[in-house]
């Protein structure tokens, strides 16, 4: 069999770690203020944090590109403040993967949040715990199957990432070559061999990511079922 | 519930009358996504002659629309952006061998949103910048190929090769430099000349070939007469305006 050139499995993980970790603390922030406030206009906000669920990722790529393109908003403050640009790096690439996969996380956390029974909680505020040292101690803990498992789809997820990502971070081998790029442009131009040796990978680590939630809930169901 | 029913089934009714299959006079043309603009003129004015054809478009890059005939897609005519892909269909016998005809000609450009400066040089513009430039994927988008070739013509190549972002199809190498995303793409002429942003063109240097534009009838087309109808229009001197119009060459030396 002919070995291909790594590279892209290494820039899709190190997309993926990124994009996720991000998705982590924000999705973390943002489902912890949702369960516990109540306001005008939540279920909009709610809508617009799951909207890249159902829209086709041409129309991500291209709101990706209208805010951090060289003439976007974002675009413009980044290159100013930072010095760096988004368009055709894997930067550009993380910030797909964590626009498409936030919304998996968040799902997540929010119904694992919601399954932790406040009377624990409360309990240790009558005690005088403070609220950081409450969701450390109590909450985290109790919903973090939940977490974990949003965290294994997100990062899932994050790897698959293709139209937005050939949009914003375009098709630079070694670059921004990620492994669902690497398929499409192996197909194109008909090296079916190519396509499908990046299949099988992504394949893989996608079945293998799955199998392992699965098992992973099923002891930790098993262990609180005994405890 | 019932209403929901009666919605759905309504669709399907709908979508019932317009049945492709059962209209013969439709036909569907694979076109080269830089003939994306040309084709929208052609269409409206072929209607003028034959309003009983009606014609529907499918736009990608040439090779990937040979993949898609040679895997069986529904096709009537198929208009190349490169003579390789159609000499492939050729040898498969997917198309008819005699239609076969060369019609419009282009060539490449270096496109900029600002003007070049008269006494521009290509090399050395492209050399003294940090600049990215866009090309069509050289493996894959016949424009990116010959972009390739014609750097590579002049040893620029590598000097390059970090700089350049792979687009998938012509039209989006347009899209990159007219969003100013890539300040510099190389891209067909017959582009530069329809697109509003782009001021500055300039030749590139390295191109020994010219790019020929060939088409065909599919050979398994059910609309043979239809298809062959357009196909001539593309190729009648009416067609030949058009594409001039739009920027395109007449093919050089053609002998019908």
């Amino acid at each position: 069999m002919i070995v291909y050139d790594l590279s892209p499995l290494w820039l899709s993980l190190k997309v993926a770690v990124i994009s996720t970790f991000f998705v982590f603390v924000v999705s973390l922030a943002l489902a912890r203020f949702m369960t516990r406030r109540d306001f005008f206009g939540k279920s909009f906000l709610e809508a617009l944090i799951l909207l890249p669920l159902v829209l086709p990722p041409t129309v991500i790529g291209f709101g990706l590109i209208v805010l951090f393109g060289v003439n976007g908003p974002f675009g413009i403050l980044l290159e100013q403040w930072f010095g760096f640009r988004v368009v055709f790096t894997w930067i550009g690439a993380a910030i797909a993967s964590f626009v498409v996969s936030l919304p998996l996380m968040y799902q997540s956390v929010l119904a694992a949040f919601e399954k932790v029974d406040p009377r624990w909680e409360n309990v240790a505020r009558t005690m005088g715990v403070s609220e950081w040292r409450i969701f450390r101690t109590i909450t985290f803990p109790l919903a973090w199957s939940g977490i974990l498992a949003g965290l294994i789809l997100a990062f899932a997820r994050g790897i698959g990432e293709f139209g937005a990502t050939l949009m914003i971070a375009g098709y630079i081998p070694g670059v921004t070559e990620t492994i669902p790029l690497a398929i499409y442009f192996a197909y194109e131009a008909g090296d079916m061999e190519k396509a499908l040796f990046w299949v099988l990978i992504v394949s893989s680590l996608g079945v293998a990511a799955i199998t392992w939630v699965n098992y992973w809930r099923k002891k930790t169901a098993i262990r609180i079922g005994r405890e | 519930m019932k209403k929901l029913l009666g919605l759905i089934s309504l669709t399907l009714f709908m979508s019932g009358c317009s049945d492709h299959s059962a209209n013969p006079e439709e036909v569907l043309v694979s076109a080269a996504s830089s003939l994306t603009e040309v084709m929208k003129e052609m269409e409206q004015q072929f209607q003028e002659v034959e309003p009983n054809i009606e014609l529907t478009f499918n736009y990608g890059s040439s090779s990937k629309l040979r993949s898609q005939i040679e895997q069986g897609a529904p096709a009537d005519l198929f208009l190349s952006a490169s003579e390789q892909d159609m000499e492939l269909l050729k040898s498969q016998q997917l198309i008819n061998t005699d239609s076969i005809e060369p019609f419009a000609e282009n060539q490449l450009v270096l496109a900029s949103l600002e003007e070049f400066s008269a006494t521009a040089n290509f090399k050395e513009i492209v050399l003294n910048t940090e600049k990215k430039i866009a090309i069509g994927e050289p493996d894959s988008v016949p424009l990116g190929a010959y972009s390739k070739k014609a750097l590579e013509n002049d040893n620029l190549w590598n000097s390059l090769s970090n700089r350049l972002i792979y687009a998938k199809d012509a039209r989006q190498v347009v899209t990159y430099v007219e969003s100013g995303n890539a300040e510099l793409g190389i891209i067909y002429s017959s582009d530069a000349v329809i697109s509003r942003e782009i001021n500055g063109t300039l030749e590139v240097p390295g191109q020994t070939k010219p790019i020929i534009y060939p088409g065909a009838v599919i050979a398994d087309s059910e609309n043979q007469p239809a298809a062959t109808a357009f196909w001539e229009f593309v190729t009648s001197s009416e067609g030949q305006a058009i594409l001039k119009e739009y920027g395109f060459m007449p093919v050089a030396g053609e002998t019908p």
